[in-house]
């Protein structure tokens, strides 16, 4: 059904953006982790997303190719990657954690570059939220016609 | 007469709503791809094909003689009409390819919910005259 796609294609985009938001947090979180256990600093992470076609049935396919009109698309998260930018060093010879010359490897996390995508994702899902929003108020408007 | 339920403004109007509900799809996955490297948004156009043929029933340029001529009138009769997806136009393309304009895809999302509530509109009022029609005017 049209209407529930167009929620589900909201969600999908929803719940990809509170993961990009939680990734971030964890980004910020671990910004001065310098032990992990794979060894070394922690190591920023990143989504990735891709877009793709609601799951369709045999039927909808075939009404699909019937109308020449592809329903919508979702987005979905792909994975999680690390940034393989190098751990930044810091001169701090007291760390139990520095080397010889007395530099630590803290992580290659950018605090201010992740608040810029934390802006961008939270805006994004608030942009979800309003297309969710404005399908159930289609939708509902149209509940409404039977009556008087 | 073609029926109670069959008037051309009652198709206007189911066809009208079906086009908006596709429309609505397709904005909603420009918005939750706004993110995704290389997406392309999207848009449906139908209006004019819509409005086309709400005029279908008028003549056509040539001449007829007999009610077995050909008009030359090639405008689709209503409910044949089909939306169109296309490309949606962005001057700007992200570095990462994407198309997605956000404020134009909610100012559209705006614009195709209210008109969608319209066309409910329009169909409660033709419901609603023809309930006066059915129950005698009381």
């Amino acid at each position: 059904m049209s209407f529930l796609s167009a929620l589900t294609v909201s969600v999908s985009g929803m719940s990809a953006q509170r993961q990009r938001v939680n990734t971030i947090s964890e980004n910020i979180a671990n910004a001065q982790t310098t032990r992990t256990p794979q060894g070394g600093p922690y190591r920023r992470r990143e989504v990735i997303l891709a877009a793709v076609s609601n799951d369709r049935t045999f039927e909808q396919e075939l009404r699909a190719q019937d109308r020449s009109l592809s329903t919508a698309t979702e987005v979905k998260v792909v994975g999680i990657v690390q940034d393989n930018r190098p751990p930044i060093l810091r001169y701090e010879p007291g760390h139990p954690d520095a080397n010889v010359e007395g530099y630590v490897e803290m992580p290659n996390v950018k605090v201010i570059e992740e608040m810029v995508n934390l802006m961008t994702a939270s805006r994004s899902y608030e942009a979800n939220a309003a297309a969710f929003n404005a399908a159930k108020g289609m939708a509902q408007a149209a509940l409404e016609l039977g009556r008087g | 007469m073609a029926g109670l339920f069959n008037s051309p403004l009652v198709t206007l109007a189911h066809k009208s709503l079906n086009f908006r509900t596709q429309r609505h799809d397709v904005l909603a996955s420009n918005i939750a791809n706004i993110d995704t490297p290389g997406y392309k948004a999207e848009d449906l156009v139908f209006e004019k094909a819509l409005n086309k043929a709400l005029h279908a029933d008028k003549p056509g340029p040539l001449q007829t003689t007999n009610a077995r001529h050909l008009d030359g009138n090639q405008t689709p009769s209503l409910n044949l009409v089909e939306a169109k997806r296309i490309n949606s136009a962005t001057p700007f393309v992200k570095f990462n390819g994407n198309t997605v304009d956000l404020d134009k895809e909610m100012a559209k999302l705006a614009e195709n919910q209210m008109m969608y509530t319209a066309a409910i509109r329009m169909l409660q009022h033709q419901f609603r005259l023809m309930k006066t029609a059915v129950s005698e005017g009381r």
